[in-house]
């Protein structure tokens, strides 16, 4: 699963999630993609089981890009925890995704198997997805 | 060269504000700039008909003549940047470079693929990892696009800029040594490859 090497500090704040994606809006390696729809957190597990998923579909040809990194962690307190003695454990590590950003990206492969392995990836996600492609020049 | 029509207004109001009004109106803001142009020049453009402009010249490097109201003379133009809203896929903002008679310019054109590479038929992918070019030209010359045929490409080929041949009076801006176009093999076929080759050299151990 996809997790930062190192980092200066093992716990975050939340944060918060409002607006659109600036940055990672656009293709930019491949020929099709999958773009969130809505803001939230996509953890390490669903973005692997959704590169699993286009992998498995996609057989041997084409290629594929992530485009997201889980690298803010996400702490939780154990079950059955009284509330207060300072904040939970590091649990996860998830990447924030806002409206607009580009996930996953493909290429080498016909449209029809691009789309079908984007609709099986975007069920392993948390959040409402749409298929992209190139604008045809 | 193909050359299109566009209409635009001036505007004097500036900013997040204004710009949200006008886009709710039915209207893109734009910019106007080139090297006659001092500072830029604020303009509004019709959406509805940007988008027309924009869909017949398809992405590809056209002159534009633009017309704006209040002035005789039209403008000689290029669409420099097309900026559009991630989720709507509307035009949000247009900027314009005024190009000038005998004056060089740099711009990025697009590159076609064309013909399908042998590697491909072999069973490998064909990786675009450039698909647009700086190149420095004069107005006339400005490439709609600039075609590369892929079809002799072989598996594990690459083709770089330098085997690209500039159209008259074209120049390629950057490394020539840059990669435009490679024929990949697949992640499956490598791993079998790897395997294959590690069978043998352990049957020649043995």
């Amino acid at each position: 699963m996809l997790m930062p090497k190192k980092i200066k500090f093992r716990k975050q704040h939340r944060g918060k999630r409002r607006g659109v994606a600036k940055r990672g809006v656009e293709l930019s390696f491949g020929d099709y993609g999958l773009q969130a729809m809505e803001c939230g957190w996509l953890t390490a597990r669903e973005i692997e089981a959704g590169r699993i998923a286009m992998t498995r579909h996609i057989k041997r040809g084409g290629k594929i890009w992530i485009r997201v990194f889980p690298d803010k962690p996400v702490t939780k307190k154990p079950a059955e925890t009284r509330m207060g003695s300072g904040k939970g454990a590091p649990e996860e590590w998830v990447a924030v995704v806002k409206p607009g950003r580009v996930l996953f990206e493909m290429e080498g492969v016909e449209p029809d198997v691009a789309k079908e392995a984007f609709r099986l990836a975007s069920h392993k996600l948390s959040i409402p997805t749409r298929f992209i492609g190139r604008e045809e020049t | 060269m193909q050359e299109t029509l566009l209409d635009a207004k001036k505007r004097e109001e500036r900013g997040k504000g204004p710009a949200g009004r006008l886009r709710r109106d039915g209207l893109v803001p734009a910019v106007l700039y080139g090297p006659d142009i001092e500072g830029g020049i604020s303009l509004t453009v019709d959406a509805m008909k940007l988008e027309k402009t924009l869909h017949a010249i398809g992405g590809s490097k056209v002159l534009v003549n633009l017309s704006v109201e209040g002035e005789a003379d039209k403008r000689t133009v290029i669409f420099k940047m097309v900026r559009r809203d991630p989720l709507k896929g509307s035009v949000t903002h247009v900027d314009l470079y005024q190009v000038k008679t005998g004056h060089e310019m740099i711009l990025k054109v697009p590159l076609h693929i064309v013909g399908k590479a042998q590697g491909v038929s072999q069973g490998g992918i064909l990786d675009v990892e450039l698909r647009e070019l700086k190149v420095a030209c004069l107005p006339r010359h400005i490439p709609q696009y600039l075609e590369v045929d892929v079809t002799p490409l072989a598996l594990g080929e690459s083709l770089h800029v330098k085997d690209i041949t500039p159209p008259e009076g074209v120049r390629f801006i950057g490394d020539p040594n840059q990669t435009v176009v490679s024929i990949v093999a697949p992640a499956g076929l490598a791993a079998e490859k790897t395997e294959a080759e590690e069978t043998e050299s352990a049957g020649v151990e043995g």
